[in-house]
């Protein structure tokens, strides 16, 4: 991928964030609102970047979020935060 | 999650309600500068086309039926009519201008109902970004009013209409020239600080 959507990042990002738990591949999916092949996409985009962890636990494939993904997610926010400080009318 | 990890989440949890505030903050001053900003452009608007409307109108009585009295008070009232007709049309087109500024309350609202997400943060950002652009576009106009005022002033002084419209033009077109060149270059800012992001993820 050249350059992922920001938004698809974050929601990514939250969702996991939110749930707390290690979700399966299909809940996931649904949450984050991506056909399966941008989905596929996306998730491997964000597990080489080692913001999502996979698991296999008793034959099925969980994901949840590594300590780098949570950093992201700070940091994303931290750059919003930021970068709405720096609008000024 | 580690104690770590949680910590760091309940700071990012803060910093996104930290942003709902910055962002009605941000929009209730862009709602009031856009009211005083409407009333400057109406008043300004209506004075110069009122005066305009009055010297055109009025020297062309004078040329046709002299020196009488209904050579200045009918153009005279002629020109507050034109006068606030031009900052009527002028207050309508800032207030469509001014729902752009809609989308951006809408979210907040909704943002201030229930629980606030970094893409939500996102969507304010960029809605706040739309917002700021809605309002740089006032520099345009003030482009336009420099350019009526150098022209009516080298007319005035130059008693030459074509040297006053030629200052008008070039004044207009440095004043939006400049206005254009920060625009693009905000614009061209906050697409990099986006790249950037994403490159340091």
């Amino acid at each position: 991928m050249e350059r992922p959507d920001l938004y698809v990042l974050a929601r990514f990002l939250d969702t996991l964030y939110q749930n707390g738990r290690r979700m399966k591949k299909t809940n996931l999916q649904m949450r984050v609102g991506l056909n399966y092949p941008r989905f596929i996409e996306y998730l491997e985009w964000m597990i080489s970047h080692a913001f999502i962890e996979r698991e296999t636990d008793e034959g099925a494939e969980l994901y949840s979020l590594s300590p780098q993904g949570i950093d992201a997610q700070r940091r994303l926010v931290a750059w919003i935060r930021e970068t709405m400080k720096g609008m000024r009318i | 999650m580690t104690a770590s990890t949680e910590e760091s989440g309940q700071r990012a949890d803060q910093k996104l309600d930290d942003i709902v505030r910055d962002a009605d903050d941000y929009y209730n001053n862009l709602r009031r500068k856009h009211v005083s900003d409407t009333r400057l452009d109406v008043a300004v608007v209506s004075l110069v086309v009122w005066f305009a409307s009055f010297a055109v109108l009025g020297l062309t009585s004078i040329l046709i039926f002299g020196y009488v009295i209904s050579s200045i008070v009918l153009p005279f009232l002629v020109a507050i009519v034109v006068g606030a007709g031009a900052g009527l049309a002028t207050y309508v087109i800032r207030q469509r201008r001014g729902f752009k500024f809609a989308e951006l309350g809408a979210l907040l609202n909704k943002m201030k109902q229930g629980g606030v997400s970094s893409e939500d943060g996102l969507h304010l950002m960029d809605a706040m970004h739309q917002a700021r652009l809605v309002a740089r576009k006032r520099k345009m106009d003030s482009a336009f009013e420099y350019g009526v005022l150098a022209f009516a002033l080298v007319a005035l002084t130059g008693q030459s209409a074509a040297i006053g419209a030629l200052a008008g033009v070039i004044v207009y077109l440095y004043f939006r020239f400049e206005a254009l060149r920060e625009y693009e270059r905000e614009e061209g800012r906050y697409e990099d600080s986006k790249k950037d992001l994403l490159h340091s993820l």
